[in-house]
Parts: C-alpha cells; sequence; structure tokens
C-alpha cells in the first residue's frame, strides 16, 4: 500500500441513504483526488455529515457505491473498514471525541496502539504531533480539563499521527472561536498539505469553505453545485 | 491490539466505572465464599458416628457432637437440601453480578463510541469489556477465600455448638479455592463479551439500526394501506372494487 495511491483516495457513486423516512442523501456523487482539500457545504440538514460518515464507512449507505482508497466498503465487514479507517484515514469531529479516561497522550497515541504498535513507539509519534499542536505541556492532562479549543487540537493530533491518506473533519471548527478555528485548520490543512493527504472538510462556515481547493454545495440531499476555488 | 494496550483501556477510570468494579468484585466474592460452603458441607461425612440410647434411637453423627454442627448438615436425606439452599442462594448474587455488569452503561457506551472513533473493531471493544468485567470478577473470586472465612465466623463458629452450619476450613478448601478464582474471572470475561456481543458501540455512538430502502418503505406503506383498506370497509368491499375495475374495463375499454 502507498500512501498516495495515483487514483482517487474517494469515489462516492449514487448514494442514498435515509433516516427512516429522511432521505439524507439522494443520489449524491464525489470524487476526491489524493491531496485535494474538499469542502462538502450546505444549510443545516442537507447531508453533509450523513455524506462524511458514509463516505469514512461509519455509516452504511442503503444505495449506490463507495469506493475508498481503492477500497469498495460495501464488500467490507464492519472490522475490515475499521482497520482501513485506523491505518489509513483520520477523523476529526465537532466535539473532539476523546476518550475521558485517558490522557491527551494516550488518546494520541490511541490509534497506534489498536494497530498494535508498540508502546513506545506510539508514544514518540504522539509527542511529535503534540508538539506541532502545541499541546506539549498538556500531554498527561485529562481530555475533561481541556478548553474546547485544545480538545479540537488532539483530536486533529490523534486524525493525523497515523499518516493518513485521507483526512474527514466534521465541523472541526464549529466549537470554535474564529482566531482558535484558523489556527486549527493551519495545522490540519498544513499537515495534510505536507504529507499529500486529501481533507474532506464539512462546513457551513463560508470562511473555513474558502481553505478548500473546491466546493462541494449540498441542498436536500443532492449536489445543488461545484466550485473549483483555487 | 496487544493484551497490554486491552488491559490498560479496561482499567477503571470514572466513579461509574469504579463503582461497577466494585459491585462486580463483591457479588463475586459472595458467590464463591457461598459455593465453598456448599462444598464444604457437601464433603461432610454422614451417619458414621455411635448408636446413642438403646435399640430405636435415631444414629447421632460423631460430626454434631464432636463440632457442634447442626444435626441437618450430616443426615443424608437433609443435606442435600441444605447444599442446594446454598447454591440456590449464590443465583440472586449471580444475577445482581450480571446486572453489576451494566452499571454506567451508558457513560461506559459513550467511551466504547469514543474507543470505536478511534479506530478500535467491535471485537476490540468486547475485548475490553471482557477485560474489564473479568479482572473485576477474578478480584471477587480472590476475594471469596476471606468472604468464606468471614461465613466460617458467622455460621461456624459464633453460633452455639449445635447449631452450626460450618466446619473449620481445611486444605481442600483452598484447592477449591485456588480452582474458583481463574472460573470466576473467565465467568466474568464471557458474560460481559456476551453482553456486549449483542449489542455493539457504533463509532457515532448511537446503534446503527437497519433502515429500510425507501422504495421498500413505500411498499411496505402501501401494502398496509391496502390491508387497512381491508380491515376498514371488510374484504367484501375491496373485491368489489376490483370487480368493479374489471366490468369497467370490459364494458367502457
Amino acid at each position: 500500500m502507498t500512501d498516495h495511491p495515483a487514483e482517487p483516495v474517494l469515489e462516492m457513486t449514487a448514494v442514498e441513504h435515509a433516516y427512516r423516512r429522511t432521505v439524507a442523501l439522494n443520489g449524491v456523487s464525489l470524487t476526491v483526488e489524493p491531496g485535494e482539500v474538499v469542502a462538502v457545504t450546505g444549510p443545516s440538514g442537507c447531508g453533509k455529515s450523513t455524506l462524511l460518515h458514509a463516505a469514512a464507512g461509519i455509516v452504511r449507505p442503503h444505495g449506490g457505491s463507495v469506493a475508498l482508497l481503492g477500497h469498495d466498503l460495501a464488500a467490507l465487514d464492519e472490522a475490515a473498514r475499521t482497520r482501513l479507517r485506523r491505518s489509513r484515514v483520520g477523523i476529526v469531529l465537532q466535539f473532539g471525541q476523546l476518550v475521558p479516561d485517558l490522557s491527551v497522550l494516550e488518546n494520541v497515541a490511541l490509534p497506534l496502539l489498536l494497530d498494535g504498535h508498540d508502546r513506545a513507539a506510539a508514544y514518540t509519534a504522539a509527542e511529535a504531533w503534540l508538539d506541532r499542536a502545541g499541546l506539549d505541556a498538556d500531554r498527561d492532562t485529562p481530555p475533561a480539563e481541556l478548553s474546547g479549543g485544545q480538545g479540537q487540537r488532539v483530536a486533529v493530533a490523534r486524525a493525523l499521527v497515523t499518516g493518513p491518506a485521507v483526512i474527514f473533519a466534521d465541523e472541526p471548527t464549529g466549537s470554535m472561536d474564529t482566531i482558535g478555528g484558523e489556527h486549527l485548520l493551519e495545522l490540519l490543512l498544513g499537515a495534510a498539505t505536507n504529507r499529500g493527504a486529501a481533507v474532506v472538510l464539512v462546513t457551513h462556515d463560508n470562511v473555513v469553505a474558502a481553505h478548500a481547493d473546491r466546493e462541494v454545495r449540498l441542498r436536500d440531499g443532492r449536489v445543488e453545485a461545484e466550485a473549483v476555488l483555487r | 491490539m496487544k493484551p497490554s494496550t486491552a488491559l490498560r483501556l479496561a482499567r477503571p477510570g470514572s466513579t461509574s466505572d469504579r463503582r461497577r468494579f466494585l459491585l462486580i468484585a463483591g457479588s463475586m466474592a459472595v458467590a464463591s465464599a457461598l459455593l465453598l460452603a456448599a462444598l464444604h458441607i457437601l464433603r461432610l461425612p454422614t451417619d458414621i458416628g455411635p448408636r446413642l440410647g438403646g435399640i430405636g434411637e435415631p444414629l447421632l453423627p460423631y460430626s454434631v457432637e464432636g463440632r457442634g454442627l447442626a444435626r441437618y448438615l450430616t443426615e443424608n436425606d437433609l443435606r442435600p437440601g441444605v447444599v442446594i439452599a446454598a447454591l440456590l442462594l449464590t443465583v440472586p448474587v449471580l444475577a445482581f453480578t450480571v446486572q453489576a455488569l451494566r452499571v454506567g452503561s451508558v457513560a461506559r457506551d459513550r467511551r466504547m463510541a469514543s474507543l470505536r472513533l478511534a479506530g478500535a473493531t467491535p471485537r476490540d471493544v468486547r475485548t475490553v469489556a471482557a477485560a474489564d468485567a473479568g479482572g473485576a470478577a477474578l478480584a471477587g473470586g480472590l476475594l471469596g477465600g476471606p468472604a468464606y472465612l468471614l461465613l466460617w465466623l458467622l455460621a461456624g463458629v459464633l453460633p452455639p455448638a449445635g447449631t452450626r452450619m460450618l466446619d473449620t476450613p481445611d486444605a481442600l478448601d483452598l484447592a477449591t479455592w485456588a480452582v474458583l478464582v481463574p472460573i470466576a474471572g473467565i465467568a466474568g470475561a464471557l458474560a460481559a463479551a456476551v453482553i456486549h456481543g449483542r449489542a455493539v458501540v457504533e463509532p457515532l455512538g448511537d446503534p446503527q439500526l437497519p433502515q429500510r430502502p425507501v422504495v421498500l418503505q413505500r411498499r411496505r406503506e402501501h401494502f398496509v394501506d391496502e390491508q387497512g383498506k381491508v380491515a376498514v370497509r371488510g374484504p367484501q368491499d375491496v373485491v368489489g372494487d376490483v370487480e368493479r375495475r374489471i366490468v369497467d374495463c370490459v364494458i367502457f375499454g
């Protein structure tokens, strides 16, 4: 496996998904190339998060197909999808979703530890990312004692520690102030760009979307418009 | 996932985790003590004492006389009842243990969801849950020995002679305890694995219930609607509708 495959990192074709009677995705197609930063925007309830969850294999869509890093997600069982996610995909959600009783360092090292890496090596890699995130002084702090912005930076460090080929971020700056959000995006997009990793960024904030190479606008579960930003 | 990682993740972190650990360990200790008592009573000699009094007098087991034990413990016909009673007492205690496994389940599910999001497979989550409960049950099994000694003090020393329930612990009790400890740990781990095997936590924290595709839902709604017509108007009316349509088609094209 390579970190930067020549083929698209994500190919979603006519993806459909519904929650009971509410249709969240209605035939959405999306392709993301290696190293590309794509912002998925749209009003609340238009299916942005569902799109991201389906793309990351967290949710199994009811129709269409999703190929992530060359793997047809429908053909993988839950364990295989999880292994793919933890080794080659980074995920950042709005509230960090850190493990509450583990320290910051343990949280960042967790994907590596779950992947069977040696503890010392995992901690070394985690410390390096905490250093880059400006959190080296908080390595032993429990997540509950961090501010919202610090928690998000830990989540970004955790998403980056495995050296993913694609990062999915769902409103990563949603719970942060403007300056904190800018710093977080610098960290996330800077690290991703350096590694050549693709980023799929779900946001309702046009300022955040402006950091992307391309914007895909959703409405009522469909792609309403696409625009190349840079 | 390495075993050391599973053990680290299974370590009780929150207050509810610690409460669950104590409840599981405590109830397993009580269950182990009751089981040790039942097995000890099962080993007591029966009806081998000297005949007292004249012919026709009942046998008085020497153990009752020599050790101050209650008579029903050493009578052949009554002892099984005592043993079964002791075993039955373990049933509510074990049921309590199973309930204790569910203590703090909301916070634990949230934690497991965070683990899933960080890359834990469903199997990893079950392993962590099994290690968590297995550790607590193992501790309970270990505490079963001291709990048995306490039970012996309460039921085998303090009561007056002739009414005591338990004999002095011996080497066989120690051996039984040594066997019970790992069994308790394995039983706890298996129970937790089974409970968590039924409800796999999703990375987003909510169970992903299988959803019917929209087309199937509409067909189902249509079917239910038709059934409703039958129920409200009666089958004859609905058949009448069909017949009328056929007649309409034949006559009017």
